[in-house]
């Protein structure tokens, strides 16, 4: 943890996050489609998007329900009627040359205000006695509000050294976003990091976004250093570069604070390539945004029994289902936070509840065998959330359920459906059919025991004799039981069995 | 035997209907009249002959079949040229819009379409409907037909002027502080402003949203009404219009004697009008008077700040209005390739008349940090207050009168260089929009010289009725008729 | 406000290229505006309690607003819509200048 530098200096991070609602079906402001990824280009456009002359803005009843929902995942109080502002600046990608967006200066306009969250946190090792109160800690979320995405401009790759020109897609633009603005709470880049897995992951649990999808949740961070002035890091393309540009920027800052310079409170870009900040193009040098009420959309009225409607659909919080699992499941705290931190991780699990009702078995099937499993190259990928769900893991929460319970009511070695599941994900087939083709379903009945035990017995009678004075020999029948069912007898009924069989001859 | 140009609208339509003559007949006449008569008075900006002898023959084929074909039936209608009508240009008479043609209809423009009006063309204006005289234009001054070197009054100068000429009965304006109501007076036609939110915005080029309105422009209340009916009404597409029932009714004479309408005069504004304007102004109280409605003199407080007031909003809403137009996805000829986007963005705005670059810089100005409370702020809340002050008058009175414009219809050229001299003459007139209000200039009369004077009436948010009772018993006692330029 | 500087610094705000020689002549038109603006400084709102756009600003009831339902594809509604003539495009992108 970095929160105190060696000069004694306190950092202090906060982010924007802005979260497309890729859920809704259509834009903010008109009916085209708001997943936009599959269009050809300008072909998800309409005359208000493009801003064609005379046309008005139509907000989208559910987007303020989906920005509400999200006010409520961060305690944000939620005024009884919001109203939209213009943000007046110029760029190719904006077709009006404003964004419609919301603004509390002058007014509270904004969809939600003053919240706080509480970061899940990561799970601590179940060694690790060193508790790390950075991320526990609560973070002030300063404001949430509804917001229109600009379109996009690329230019063609063969030529960039040489274009004169650029090329736009208006898909994107008036897509609905929802942006939130966290006070400076953060004090490590580590915690940022974590803060935004959590949060990715709370919009899935809410159901207004797929986080897998390109672009759908973007962030800008700003950076303060020793109470100094606050630089602005914009243009990061992913959470893996949130973190880097901080690191970054804290190490600039601290140079030029060595050098007794003033550190210039500005807005900076991030640029990959090279990994450092760059002083930002004039388009953010213009902070001149000429704020005004959107004279096009009413104040609109949400009502008293707003809040108390939306909050009755929420599904429910990972916080609240991770209290579940505890509570009601009793699982531990350890394993039931690497089960609610990817949701689908999660669904998984409560899917395989279906199928047979023993979570601990069944979630410590999930997490200590089965993710374990999952090298390191998949895991990054299901945090990046490239991956879309567990398909990749060949097996199906049903067949989780059946081997935990073929262990626990056991028929099933342990060590045997370890080995299972390991095939299971090298060579593709389900467990079931990789425990059929090994016939090793255990043998249970007393019956079929007795009859092996017989056979030994039979086949080597000094046994029964050495048994009355030597202990081991249990021991021994039972590992010659073992080879000759390969494993799949039940341990403790033959044990029983044994010492019946000793003394009854 | 008068050609048919000259007869009222819903004259004419009947007889479309009833099959005396056909829709084809009558397109046609107006078109010869437009080919006569609009080289002299340049009120419109695009035609589209074809187009209207196309829908008239439509309209005809639906008649022999027994099919209602609405309100409006065969009505040539000109359109104002910041109203979208698919497939015709759409330019604001400005340079930056001269390539434009619009994809889609304006609601008010399908609702006209749907009751069988023909749009058939659009009409000259100030640019962006920044303007009092219509001087504005890239395409010419529209000229006043009752004496073409003097101006026909703006914005919506070509929309009044091609009316009063007797080219096409019916047209339609947008009124942000006046626009309407200002051409009507110059050129001696009857124009509505409706009530802030009962007329779809969907489809006209904003200049200041909050302020205005589209309005109809006719020569006799009885043609006014039928289409005030067909583009009011609540629009899904229009989030500020406002749910109600718009039916308004031209009540008999009989009916309407029986009604006494208290009428508050605002006689300070005629005292400071030019002195023809105020004695035509006392002519048509006195007509009221003699109708038995109750007369008093009465005043608005806070008037001293309207001006002000509005043209700081409107220059405020304007400034970001006119943000989209950077010739990227339309406007007129010309590429970007080459170009940084700055300086592509400056140069391709430049464009712009000196008029409208002038309130944009104004509007940029008082929205910029710091500015916020000092103007934009301020002058809402003047605004709201003026509303208040409004309000109180409406429960004393039905109607208040005073005159449309200050003063007579002026030369071309005599007060287009002092912008300040020509705000002041919208100051009658912006009340109506910084209120919400509804608000009508009627003709009133002519000076010694030959000029139109208009009297205006405003009537309580939604109460156009009064306003439609009134002109009815106004035009009984001097019809339209009575006034007709020569041209 | 002063004259010259501020104008361009204006017209850079609101990308409107205005020619030298024009400069002076609107610069003194936007200051004579801005006088008349002033007007709005006489008058104090002391003892008035609206807010600035309290009485004005329209409201819009939550339930009144636009449906989250795309619009009916083509092949539904069996009406063609007018495809959206965009002026400069190149493979569908709109051109646009340099950044």
């Amino acid at each position: 943890m970095i929160s105190k530098m060696k000069t004694g200096q306190v950092l202090k991070i906060g982010l924007e996050i802005h979260c497309q609602l890729t859920n809704l079906q259509t834009k903010l402001f008109c009916d085209c489609l708001s997943n936009y990824r599959n269009s050809s280009p300008n072909e998800n456009t309409c005359p208000i998007c493009l801003g064609l002359p005379g046309t008005l803005p139509l907000l989208n009843k559910k987007a303020v329900e989906f920005a509400s929902m999200i006010c409520m995942a961060f305690n944000c109080n939620i005024p009884e009627k919001i109203s939209f502002y213009r943000k007046n600046y110029f760029y190719p990608d904006l077709p009006k040359n404003y964004q419609i967006t919301q603004y509390n200066s002058y007014e509270l306009s904004s969809i939600g205000y003053e919240g706080a969250i509480e970061f899940v946190g990561e799970s601590k090792s179940k060694t690790d006695t060193s508790a790390d109160d950075q991320e526990r800690s609560k973070v002030r979320i300063a404001r949430v509000q509804l917001e229109e995405d600009p379109g996009k401009i690329t230019y063609e790759e063969d030529k960039s050294p040489v274009n004169n020109y650029s090329l736009i897609d208006y898909n994107r633009a008036g897509v609905s976003l929802v942006e939130i603005v966290t006070e400076p709470d953060f004090s490590s880049p580590l915690a940022v990091r974590t803060f935004l897995k959590e949060i990715v992951n709370l919009f899935e649990y809410l159901g207004v976004a797929d986080p897998s999808l390109e672009g759908s949740v973007r962030c800008d961070v700003n950076v303060s250093l020793g109470g100094g002035k606050k630089v602005e890091i914009k243009n990061i393309s992913s959470f893996k570069e949130v973190e880097k540009s901080i690191y970054y920027e804290i190490t600039r800052q601290k140079t030029l604070i060595m050098h007794d310079i003033d550190v210039k409170s500005e807005t900076r870009h991030w640029d990959e390539k090279r990994k450092v900040t760059v002083a930002a193009r004039s388009k953010e040098e213009e902070e001149e945004y000429r704020y005004f009420p959107e004279p096009d959309i009413p104040r609109i009225i949400l009502g008293s029994k707003f809040v108390s409607r939306v909050r009755a659909t929420l599904p429910e919080l990972p916080i609240e289902r991770l209290k579940r699992y505890t509570d009601v499941y009793k699982i531990s705290d350890h394993t039931a936070k690497i089960l609610i931190n990817d949701k689908r991780i999660s669904d998984f699990f409560e899917e395989s509840l279906r199928y047979y009702k023993s979570p601990i078995e069944i979630s410590n099937w999930i997490v200590n065998e089965l993710l374990t499993k999952i090298n390191e190259k998949d895991r990054q990928g299901i945090s990046d959330h490239n991956v879309r769900g567990l398909d990749f893991l060949s097996v199906l929460p049903s067949q989780v359920a059946e081997v935990a319970k073929l262990v626990e009511e056991k028929s099933l070695n342990r060590n045997i459906a370890r080995d299972i599941f390991d095939k299971s994900i090298e060579s593709g087939t389900s467990p079931l059919k990789i425990i059929e083709s090994l016939e090793i379903e255990k043998i249970s009945d007393e019956a079929s025991i007795i009859k092996i035990i017989q056979d030994i017995l039979n086949s080597q009678p000094q046994l029964i004799e050495q048994s009355k004075n030597n202990p081991n020999v249990i021991n021994y029948v039972l590992g010659l039981i073992m080879k000759e069912t390969r494993g799949r007898v039940n341990p403790q009924i033959a044990m029983k069995l044994i010492k019946e069989s000793l003394e009854a001859n | 035997m008068r050609s048919l140009y000259e007869l009222p609208a819903f004259v004419v339509s009947r007889k479309i209907q009833d099959q005396e003559i056909s829709a084809e007949e009558y397109i046609s006449i107006i078109i010869e009249r437009i080919k006569e008569v609009d080289s002299k008075v340049n009120s419109f900006t695009s035609l589209n002959f074809e187009g209207a002898l196309t829908m008239s023959r439509a309209i005809d084929k639906k008649i022999k079949e027994g099919i209602n074909t609405g309100l409006l039936t065969g009505i040539p209608v000109g359109i104002k040229d910041n109203i979208s009508v698919q497939g015709l240009k759409n330019t604001c008479a400005s340079r930056m819009l001269s390539e434009y043609v619009s994809p889609y209809d304006a609601t008010v423009v399908s609702k006209i379409k749907e009751q069988g009006g023909i749009i058939i063309g659009k009409l000259n204006m100030d640019e962006f409907g920044m303007g009092t005289t219509s001087e504005y234009s890239s395409f010419g001054p529209v000229r006043n037909p009752w004496d073409l070197e003097y101006v026909a009054g703006g914005s919506s100068g070509g929309s009044a002027a091609s009316v009063a000429s007797l080219q096409i009965p019916l047209s339609l304006g947008s009124d942000t502080g006046g626009s309407i109501r200002c051409p009507s007076s110059f050129c001696s036609v009857i124009g509505i402003k409706p009530t802030y939110g009962s007329v779809s915005r969907s489809g006209l080029i904003s200049y200041s949203n909050s302020l205005e309105q589209i309005g109809p422009i006719a020569r006799t209340i009885y043609d006014l009404v039928p289409i005030l009916n067909v583009i009011s009404g609540e629009d899904p597409k229009d989030n500020t219009t406002v749910h109600k029932k718009y039916d308004y009714q031209l009540n008999t004479i009989d009916n309407l004697l029986t009604k006494k309408y208290k009428v508050g005069v605002l006689n300070e504004f005629i005292d400071d009008s030019e002195i023809e304007v105020a004695r035509t102004s006392q002519k048509k109280v006195k007509q009221l008077e003699d109708y038995g409605w109750e007369i008093e003199d009465t005043r608005i407080p806070l008037a001293d700040y309207a001006l002000a007031s509005y043209y700081v909003i409107a220059t405020a809403e304007a400034s970001s209005n006119l943000s989209r137009y950077d010739n990227l996805r339309y406007g007129y000829e010309g590429s970007p390739e080459g170009y940084e986007w700055n300086s592509y963005f400056s140069e391709s705005r430049s464009k712009f008349g000196d008029e409208v670059k002038l309130r944009i810089l104004l509007g940029s100005y008082v929205l910029s940090a710091g500015y916020f409370g000092k103007y934009y702020a301020k002058a809402q809340t003047i605004r709201s207050m003026i509303k208040r002050e409004f309000d109180i008058l409406f429960n004393k009175y039905d109607i208040l009168l005073l005159p449309t414009m200050p003063v007579l219809p002026f030369k071309l050229g005599e007060k287009i260089s002092q912008p300040i001299e020509q705000y002041n003459l919208d100051v009658y007139t912006i009340l109506a929009n910084l209120a919400g209000l509804t608000a009508i200039s009627i003709p009133a009369g002519l000076s010694e010289k030959g000029f139109p004077i208009g009297v205006q009436l405003i009537a309580n948010a939604f109460d156009e009725q009064k306003l439609i009772d009134a002109a009815v018993m106004l035009e009984r006692a001097e019809g339209f008729e009575k006034w007709i330029p020569r041209i | 406000m002063a004259m010259g500087t501020d104008i361009k610094k204006l017209c850079a705000l609101a990308k409107l290229e205005i020619p030298e020689q024009n400069i002076a002549e609107i610069s003194g038109k936007v200051k004579e505006v801005l006088l008349m603006f002033d007007k709005l400084d006489e008058f104090t709102t002391e003892g008035f309690e609206i807010k600035s756009t309290e009485d004005l600003k329209f409201e819009r009831a939550f339930e009144n607003l636009r449906d989250d339902r795309p619009r009916p594809t083509l092949e539904s509604s069996g009406k063609t819509r007018p495809k959206l003539k965009l002026k400069n495009t190149k493979d569908g992108y709109v051109l646009g200048p340099r950044i």
